[in-house]
């Protein structure tokens, strides 16, 4: 055969340059290969756009430790007063500011089953905002169901506009890609951006719910809400992906309502069965503490939720919210 | 000396090329056009017409089972497997693993009172014994038992019941439309034909110190262990003390006794002892599971046993009984 004597006829010269033919064109697809290589993805961010696309930092220097425990069971009271114990809200919202307030409209679900966040409460919040001299108060969340049916049916629409807020319903172009620096998960990932543009301070107001994933879904699960694209995936690795978004953003203060908590079948609820009278509200600037204390409300404490232990070692708060020194008010 | 290749080879190299130019110009061309659902939000734009998401369009719109005096609030919305956690978040992963198959849901209102509506949740669970898990692991305590359907009761504003291969849940916004929620239920029940759940298991259990009300049906990855489904638990109060036991019906003796070992050794693995304890059963073993007890033996086709109980000898004295029940 040809071939066979092809191969016999091969010299150690003709093999050096065919060898090196080979690597030459090997070497060079690499080289195109490396040329052509995108490293930020499709549709993705420049190194420079990704830091900007990074959340700011939205607390208020000096105040890092402020915790107030309020029992009570009217929310309006409630959190005047915990305010007031922490210093007042004119401590943290200047005249001129924006305010953003990142409810949990997650549901398009009546008030009464404490899946969302009371409307009432978020009046009072939003009142109280303007009376600090804040310039605008704007209120947004990604909810789980159709926004518009959410912020309608839980009340959070109406109770945001007829106290003097706008409500910022999601667009796809609100959405820009966001990595957390040292994030595992959060990477490049499509975050409701937008509303914070030209924002001073940030509100997390949650209610305290069980989970079926996450074991509570408090301040920090509530950041959930700001992400797009398919989230559920986070499900798998809820814990790890909790701690991330307590290092994702840093709030001037959150608020966590624990006069009614949801006690089972959580996140969604149903029933008015699932709920319990915790006469509660914690206000505070340390995510990481005020849900420790809201672990406390569900009968759990944070070795049953791992995420608080994680978001502490990674540096996003304290577990210990003893530690702070919490102011202990009762509303009557 | 000719070194020149043959003519053959030539041409295989040739077809080998003109293959790799044609993916390459196939990825080219394909980088403009990239999933976009990656990165895009999954954002329903206000206003918009509810999701129908991955289930299918086809099937009933659950206007029929609307009552007097309620009409529809929104169109009716359809998830499947992909897509449930769009309507449910947290809680998918639980009828996921439990044979989900497709959820439709609708709200009604109060033609005479705007802010009273309810939403009527059908999921498809596949089968009646899956219908039944997702009903029982939910159960909500003290509630009113119904007697409409086999597994039915109601809270003060809602409603929840397994009807052949769908749990179904009746949601109020407010505790004034209990007698819309039942009768949309009853509608619901006489509307749909059902078979009942073959759930005979449940029948095994000892009766004196059962709480009837606990007793749930875990279809998957029971106690952690992924190797364990298809297994009831119920609740028992024996001197005071609340003890959980488990019963799981396997496919032959030997599969039932392959279990137990394996289950054993799943709880050793996690740190568990076994200890000398001689509850009179054969193969019996009682685990000291740090300060728990837990109790495993195989009766026949049953894997059964006792979990995380807090005291060694109301466990043991619960797994004899438990032994004695199973024919």
């Amino acid at each position: 055969m040809k071939r066979d004597s092809d191969e016999k006829d091969l010299n150690r010269r003709d093999f050096l340059i065919r060898s090196a033919r080979a690597g030459g064109f090997i070497a060079a697809a690499g080289l195109l290969g490396y040329r052509l290589h995108d490293d930020t993805g499709a549709r993705g961010l420049s190194s420079d756009e990704e830091r900007q696309a990074v959340l700011a930092d939205y607390s208020v220097p000096g105040t890092s430790r402020k915790m107030s425990i309020v029992t009570g069971q009217d929310r309006v009271t409630s959190v005047r007063l915990g305010l007031e114990a922490i210093g007042g809200i004119e401590s943290f919202i200047k005249r001129g500011d924006k305010v953003l307030i990142k409810v949990n409209a997650a549901f398009a679900t009546a008030p009464a089953l404490s899946a969302t966040t009371d409307p009432r409460l978020l009046s009072e919040v939003v009142r109280l905002c303007l009376k600090a001299g804040a310039s605008e108060v704007a209120v947004t969340d990604n909810p789980i169901n159709d926004p518009q049916s959410c912020f309608a049916l839980t009340g959070i629409g109406e109770a945001a506009r007829s106290s003097g807020a706008k409500v910022i319903y999601p667009k796809q172009t609100f959405f820009r890609p966001v990595t957390l620096p040292g994030g595992n998960l959060i990477r490049k990932w499509p975050v409701l951006v937008a509303p914070f543009e030209g924002v001073g301070k940030v509100i997390g107001m949650a209610p305290v719910k069980d989970h079926h994933r996450s074991g509570a879904s408090m301040t920090m699960k509530n950041w959930y809400g700001l992400f797009g694209g398919r989230r559920n995936i986070f499900h798998q690795n809820i814990h790890e992906f909790i701690m991330e978004l307590a290092m994702l953003v840093k709030p001037t203060l959150v608020i966590l309502d624990g006069i009614t908590a949801m006690m089972t079948n959580g996140p969604t609820g149903g029933s008015l069965a699932d709920l319990k009278q915790t006469n509660t509200l914690v206000v505070g600037t340390d995510q990481v503490a005020v849900d420790a204390f809201g672990a406390t409300l569900l009968g759990k404490s944070v070795h049953d939720l791992p995420y608080i232990m994680k978001a502490e070692a990674a540096g996003a708060g304290t577990a210990d919210f003893e530690s702070l020194g919490p102011a202990r008010v009762t509303a009557g | 000396m000719d070194s020149r290749p043959a003519r053959t080879e030539t041409y295989v190299g040739l077809v080998i090329l003109f293959t790799l130019a044609v993916i390459a110009a196939g990825i080219f061309l394909r980088q403009f056009h990239y999933d976009a659902a990656l990165f895009a939000p999954a954002v329903p734009e206000t206003g918009s017409a509810p999701a129908s998401a991955s289930g299918s369009s086809e099937g009933p719109d659950l206007s029929d089972y609307a009552t007097a005096g309620l009409s529809p609030m929104s169109g009716v919305e359809v998830f499947g497997p992909e897509t449930l956690s769009e309507k449910i978040d947290g809680k998918a992963e639980m009828y996921l693993s439990s044979g989900f198959k497709e959820l439709r849901c609708r709200r009604f209102g109060r033609s005479d009172r705007p802010n009273e509506w309810l939403e009527l949740f059908v999921y498809d669970m596949d089968n009646p014994r899956n219908a039944f898990a997702v009903f029982s692991l939910q159960k909500r305590a003290d509630a009113e038992e119904l007697s409409i359907v086999r597994f039915s009761y109601r809270t003060s504003n809602a409603l929840y019941l397994v009807h052949g291969r769908h749990y179904v849940e009746i949601v109020a916004s407010v505790e004034s439309m209990a007698e819309d929620v039942l009768a949309v239920g009853l509608k619901f029940i006489q509307a749909v034909q059902a078979e009942g759940a073959n759930v005979g298991e449940i029948g095994l259990f000892p009766p004196e110190g059962l709480d009837p009300s606990s007793v749930a049906l875990h279809v998957s990855d029971v106690f952690g262990f992924n190797e364990l489904d298809n297994t009831f638990t119920a609740s028992y109060n024996v001197d005071g003390v609340t003890v959980t036991a488990f019963l799981s019906r396997r496919e032959s003796p030997e599969d039932a006794a392959r279990m137990a070992e394996a289950y054993r050794r799943f709880l050793v693995e996690n740190g568990a002892t076994v200890t000398d304890a001689d509850l009179g059963i054969e193969g019996a073993r009682v685990l000291k599971v740090f300060d728990t007890f837990e109790v495993v033996f195989s009766k026949g086709s049953f894997l059964a046993g006792v979990h995380e109980a807090d005291d060694g000898d109301v466990a043991g004295r619960l797994a004899v009984r438990l032994h004695q029940g199973i024919r």
